[in-house]
């Protein structure tokens, strides 16, 4: 893994060298965006091991891509989806067999009382102001600051225009400057 | 200090990752058979077989198809080796697919004298040409049985 690590070729090299036969650069791809794919799946699947069942299933997906895979913008747009759909559908089938109802707030799914450990107060202000916010506005604040995307990386990943991006992330931004349980901890 | 309506200061930031971040981690075992699972589907897809659809254009290797993916079986195998998947050692079993390709190469760079049963290609002689015969033999294995899902 460390020399997976040290590889500087971009995503677009690494799948041109996969084209060209040389397997070992999927290996390279697969540590780089792994820990990626799996925050993302647990986001929306809600559990830790299908969240790596879904890392499995997204890169089987894409391995059977090659050759002829021709990667435009980042690999994380091209996995945004598939991650996306694997998790969900899971979570889904999870709750059908537990005898759940209606799949409810796909984004929380409770992870954000699991999470790794952290200041307790800004935290707990933290996760019921997220869980006020829409859907589509709590998508992009963590795709912006949880997943590290760019604007233009997240507008692929979604399908939407850039500026329908910025559109969100600001009302989302301005939401959470604006909450007074929050508010605070924009202050300096 | 006015924050610009895209962006959240290093703290909240900081938290939102926190919370967002499962606690679980990938083991070296999962890692290996994702791994696994990708490559039972590139090693025949870039033998170019099992699909009409894929052109893979070989001409900068100056060599068939089949010995390209063992190739590229061969450079998996020595990947294999540097997880340090633990070796089976004298208990090792033969299987007849690519796993005797990756666990001859892994005892080949651990510079274990091979047995005579080893010698696939009956020249005396157990090195990596006999890796490369045994992957070779695995893609057309994997050929018969279908090529990639």
């Amino acid at each position: 893994m460390s020399k997976a690590a040290d590889d500087q070729r971009s995503d677009g090299e690494l799948v041109a060298a996969i084209n060209a036969g040389d397997w070992t650069a999927f290996e390279v791809l697969y540590f780089r965006h792994r820990d990626w794919a799996y925050r993302l799946a647990w986001r929306f699947s809600g559990d830790e091991a299908d969240a790596q069942d879904v890392v499995q299933e997204v890169f089987v997906y894409l391995a059977r891509k090659f050759p002829g895979l021709q990667l435009t913008a980042g690999l994380t747009t091209l996995l945004y989806p598939a991650v996306k759909h694997t998790a969900i559908t899971l979570r889904k089938k999870r709750q059908r067999m537990v005898g759940g109802g209606e799949l409810g707030d796909l984004e929380m799914g409770g992870v954000g009382d699991k999470g790794t450990e952290g200041d307790g107060e800004l935290r707990e202000q933290l996760r019921e102001v997220m869980r006020g916010l829409s859907e589509e506005h709590r998508e992009v604040v963590l795709m912006r600051f949880v997943d590290e995307m760019s604007l233009d990386e997240i507008a692929a990943a979604l399908g939407v225009p850039t500026g329908t991006v910025k559109s969100r992330l600001h009302h989302a931004v301005k939401g959470l400057r604006a909450d007074s349980r929050v508010r605070r901890w924009f202050e300096v | 200090m006015d924050w610009n309506d895209e962006n959240l200061p290093e703290r909240v930031r900081e938290e939102l990752k926190g919370m967002y971040t499962p606690r679980g981690s990938f083991s070296a075992g999962r890692d290996e058979r994702i791994l696994r699972a990708a490559m039972s589907h590139i090693a025949p897809a870039l033998a170019g077989i099992g699909s009409q659809r894929r052109e893979w254009r070989i001409r900068r290797w100056g060599m068939s198809g089949a010995v390209a993916a063992a190739v590229a079986v061969v450079v998996g195998g020595f990947w294999y080796v540097e997880w340090g998947h633990e070796a089976k050692g004298e208990n090792y079993v033969r299987t007849g697919d690519v796993r005797d390709a990756f666990y001859l190469a892994r005892e080949l760079k651990a510079g274990k004298a091979m047995g005579a049963q080893w010698d696939v290609e009956g020249n005396g002689v157990v090195d990596e040409r006999a890796v490369k015969a045994l992957a070779m033999a695995a893609v057309r294995i994997s050929d018969a049985e279908g090529g990639a899902r």
